[in-house]
């Protein structure tokens, strides 16, 4: 599936899947995802437990966890434009995980935000070594004192006030909120091309998801870099990613531009999410519960992953082989038999 | 406060402090004013949703409740069984008639279930713990209760690991209504599952709560949970409750600046519209320095010197709608305006 391949095309993930072998038995977390993420551009991936969201960020960053994780197919490719107009092109699924090359792109090329700041820094470094190591693990000309003053210009950009002087604070020293600023002073300090938020806001309180979110969307227009935003809550991506891409159990089961998905919903378990979800301003009566249970992550799904579950399931159909993905709407991609010819 | 028949509990002046320790000696040098001062009365068969941002007290309030924490100070008034009983003050007897009139739910079912204990002893327990069942008996009731929150006889012999998070939350909820109690306090009941899993524990909730009459204490820090499932709502900040009222009114028109600020920062659909979700700068409050007058002043954009000098107390604004705030009269505030169109959105 392709959106609109332009030159713009920074990350290209094209039928990836990857496996965890555990001794219960393997679960095919990523069933064949393709997708891409262009330059400068907001990707909001939504999905349950168990559907694959932060596995293919893994992949992305190249660090899924081997073993027991593989890759067993498909591709991850970085464009990274270099100077003039050649562009560096990188396989990330082919590189070992821990060599030079994949070093050089993590943290410098592509960063991550994750979803609890207490537990993703170091609680026996103070806030600003780390972020100065990030500076100078990439940039080994920067002097300390140079990478110091970069940090604290990060730290202020972020809103953390009276940065001079937190830089020498300790994590713990932080409320949530300030150490989820400070997690995305140090994503962004390299100048990354893309930032990968994986529920960045879902430990904070709502007041301050809602600094963090439009923080996000103040750096990336200084900054320019792409945001792939992984979360939970549909309400939460619609309001910061320019398309949407649902997951469910390993497969990308809907993808178009933000509006387009909100507006249409195609797949039965987009449009059974909005009908489950309690919101703010919607109808208060009574909520419609996508029935049954999520399948256990070692099932093996013949057809459509979401067959048990679904309202609109044809038997015989559904059950029989996996739906294609299918372009039903202009730029809007669905996979589902129920938009086949 | 008038006698009222319909009323079930009454929470007087509830305070919880925690006491902040210093040294070695562990000298107590402050206190964490968990709960402060919270009045309120909670009438049979009703929701009371609660809410608030963590560290507000809504957690330690509703454990004050069911006396997982000992009080402070104040008073907890039960009406139950004909009785009144003083729930900080319960004889040995009384406290089994309490056990039996309120239960609780909790946030995490992975961790709320004894994992070496079936269906059947899980749920069974409260029966067996009261005296109120056994044998044959016990084990009809637990099968009844079962199948109302929507799980199978055949589930009794199992055990915690063997089930999802939905269903694991449906055993928790049985084990809290095999007694029949009249008040359920719910501590995040839905928090920690998936979203396609929420609403169907939200309208087993509700469902549960329509046909037996129950009344809830619901405990959340999600909005639109709260506004979904209450019929009137209870707002707290920094150990106190800031506001009260009924669901609509509340939310259509909050009468505090913090309940105004917390209903705008909840994400909606039309944030993409107007490509920006409201966002005011602060943070909640550090608990161990609070500031003087109205605990919420620096965070207010309508604070006056008043507000700094004096603490304003929760009063009754109309009949059934309370408010802590020395300008509630004056200021007009921004609220919930429903969508027209329910979906898509």
């Amino acid at each position: 599936m392709n959106m609109q391949t332009t030159n713009n095309v920074l990350v290209d993930v094209q039928d990836l899947k990857v496996q965890f072998l555990l001794h219960e038995g393997t679960v095919h977390a990523l069933e064949g995802v393709s997708f891409q993420i262009q330059q400068g551009k907001t990707l909001g991936v939504i999905g349950e437990s168990g559907s694959g969201k932060s596995v293919t960020a893994q992949a992305i960053m190249g660090i899924i966890p081997s073993p027991p994780g593989k890759v067993v197919g498909g591709r991850v490719l970085l464009n990274l434009p270099e100077e003039g107009a050649s562009v560096r092109v990188i396989n990330v699924t082919e590189l070992p995980p821990s060599g030079a090359e994949i070093r050089s792109i993590r943290g410098k090329e592509i960063s991550m935000i994750f979803q609890e700041p207490m537990t993703s820094f170091s609680p026996v470094h103070t806030l600003g070594n780390q972020i100065m190591e990030a500076v100078q693990l990439h940039y080994p000309d920067v002097s300390k004192k140079e990478a110091r003053e970069r940090a604290i210009e990060m730290m202020r950009r972020v809103g953390i006030p009276r940065a001079e002087e937190r830089i020498d604070a300790y994590p713990y020293q932080f409320s949530g909120g300030m150490r989820q600023r400070a997690m995305i002073a140090m994503s962004l300090v390299c100048n990354p091309r893309m930032v990968i938020a994986d529920e960045p806001t879902t430990a904070l309180d709502v007041t301050i998801e809602a600094q963090i979110l439009e923080l996000l969307k103040d750096l990336q227009k200084e900054f320019g870099m792409a945001i792939m935003y992984i979360s939970h809550d549909l309400t939460v991506v619609g309001g910061v990613a320019d398309e949407v891409m649902v997951m469910y159990l390993g497969l990308v089961m809907e993808h178009a531009a933000t509006d387009e998905l909100f507006d249409n919903p195609l797949h039965p378990y987009t449009e059974a999410l909005w009908r489950s979800i309690p919101t703010i301003d919607g109808d208060i009566e009574r909520l419609t519960p996508i029935r049954g249970v999520l399948p256990s992550p070692f099932a093996v799904h013949q057809g459509c992953p979401f067959y048990s579950r679904c309202e609109k399931r044809i038997e015989g159909v559904c059950d029989q082989s996996r739906p294609p993905m299918i372009e039903a709407r202009p730029q809007h991609w669905v996979r589902c038999f129920l938009y086949t010819e | 406060m008038n006698a009222n028949n319909n009323v079930l509990l009454e929470v007087e002046g509830l305070r919880k402090y925690f006491p902040i320790q210093k040294g070695l000696m562990r000298r107590t040098v402050g206190n964490i004013k968990a709960v402060d001062d919270v009045n309120l009365r909670v009438q049979r068969g009703e929701v009371l949703g609660v809410v608030g941002e963590s560290g507000c007290g809504k957690t330690t309030l509703g454990r004050c409740l069911v006396r997982v924490y000992e009080p402070t100070g104040g008073q907890v008034i039960l009406h139950t069984d004909g009785r009144e009983l003083s729930v900080t003050e319960l004889n040995g007897e009384e406290m089994r008639l309490f056990r039996r009139s309120v239960q609780m739910i909790f946030q995490d079912p992975f961790a709320s279930l004894n994992p070496r204990m079936n269906v059947l002893e899980t749920v069974g327990e409260p029966l067996k713990v009261n005296g109120l069942a056994s044998g044959r008996t016990l084990e009809d009731r637990v099968a009844k209760v079962i199948q109302q929150v929507g799980l199978r006889v055949e589930h009794l012999r199992r055990y915690p690991h063997s089930f999802s998070g939905g269903q694991r939350q449906r055993i928790g909820i049985a084990r809290a209504l095999v007694v029949e109690p009249e008040l359920i306090v719910a501590d995040e009941p839905v928090s920690a599952l998936d979203v396609s899993i929420q609403a169907q524990i939200l309208n087993l909730l509700k469902d549960l709560q329509e046909q037996q009459n129950l009344t809830y204490i619901f405990v959340s820090h999600n909005m639109s949970v709260i506004r979904y499932i209450s019929d009137r709502i209870a707002v707290m900040y920094a150990g106190k409750l800031v506001e009260l009222g009924p669901k609509q009114e509340l939310l259509a028109h909050p009468k505090h600046p913090y309940t105004e600020l917390l209903l705008a920062a909840v994400p909606r659909a039309i944030d993409r519209r107007r490509g920006h979700r409201i966002v005011t700068p602060g943070e909640p409050p550090d608990l161990a320095h609070l500031p003087s007058g109205c605990v919420f002043r620096p965070r207010c954009k309508y604070a006056h010197e008043r507000c700094a000098e004096e603490e304003p107390e929760l009063r009754e604004l109309a009949p059934g709608y309370h408010v802590s705030c020395h300008f509630a009269e004056d200021l007009s505030l921004g609220g919930v305006i429903p969508r027209v169109k329910s979906f898509p959105a």
